[in-house]
């Protein structure tokens, strides 16, 4: 399979992480010093790639890891 | 606000495309007036370089001077010779028009804020692809089809096929196949960082 097509498969749990944490989008772009237009990319899964300095600041400002922000779909559940 | 207006590149690319309109119309023109010189095959004009033949002129009964091509009229060419004759004078106002058309797509496409696309690339490679093959077609044209009408008029040099290149049209070529490979690298980088965050 082409590495363009697994990115659909990457899902970001930025909404679950910033709900259990009571933060707003608005507030985590202040931490981490990212465009709110570029985290809402990031949440709604249509980031193609992501900076390891955007990764690190948003784990920072939420306290997780990358592997409680992006997880890889089985391929059932993206197709 | 002389400066915002000095550092902001958008007129610069209105000024490119209207040029490379201008240049296209400049290009039709010249194409018809070529057409309507010689398809009625009467005194055609033909350019003939007069190397290694001593031609003295005296201008103004004074000044000497040395001619180093000449026009020669020619009519009732045949059809071979008539074709290259032709093509020859078609060709360097049709590599204007291609040119000058691809610049005039570039500019308007920068206007509008678009500098990787497919159709910049495209533009870039065929105006390098028409400047290297006229660089080699026009000076071998013209030197044929001169050869060839003065061969039919019967005061031929004996040469049937004359190469020759002309390096600043060649070396233009080379230049904007170069941009074209960094549009090329620039439209890889543009995909490559489309979604990134």
């Amino acid at each position: 399979m082409p590495a363009d097509e697994d990115d659909a498969r990457v899902h970001c749990r930025l909404d679950e992480l910033l709900a259990e944490r009571g933060m707003t989008l608005a507030r985590l772009a202040e931490l981490v010093g990212v465009t709110v237009v570029n985290l809402s990319v990031l949440k709604n899964d249509r980031a193609r790639a992501i900076r390891f300095s955007t990764l690190t600041a948003i784990c920072d400002a939420l306290g997780c890891t990358p592997g409680d922000l992006l997880v890889v779909l089985p391929e059932e559940a993206a197709s | 606000m002389t400066q915002r207006w000095l550092s902001d590149p958008r007129p610069d690319f209105v000024v490119l495309a209207l040029a490379g309109g201008l240049a296209v119309v400049a290009g039709i023109v010249a194409i018809v007036r070529e057409l309507a010189r010689i398809l009625p095959n009467r005194d055609v004009p033909v350019r003939v370089d007069l190397d290694g033949v001593a031609h003295e002129l005296v201008l103004n009964r004074t000044v000497a001077a040395e001619a180093t091509e000449a026009v020669v009229r020619v009519s009732g060419l045949e059809a071979a010779p008539f074709a290259l004759v032709l093509a020859a004078a078609v060709l360097p106002p049709v590599t204007t028009l291609v040119v000058a058309a691809c610049f005039a797509l570039l500019g308007w496409s920068f206007y509008r804020g678009e500098f990787f696309g497919r159709g910049n690339l495209v533009a870039v490679n065929v105006a390098a692809a028409v400047l290297v093959a006229a660089s080699l077609l026009i000076p071998s044209l013209q030197g044929t089809a001169a050869s060839s009408a003065l061969a039919s008029a019967g005061a031929g040099t004996g040469q049937a096929v004359v190469l020759g290149l002309d390096m600043r049209l060649l070396l233009a070529g080379f230049l904007l196949g170069a941009v074209g490979y960094a549009f090329q690298r620039g439209s890889r980088l543009k995909r490559d960082t489309e979604g990134l965050v």
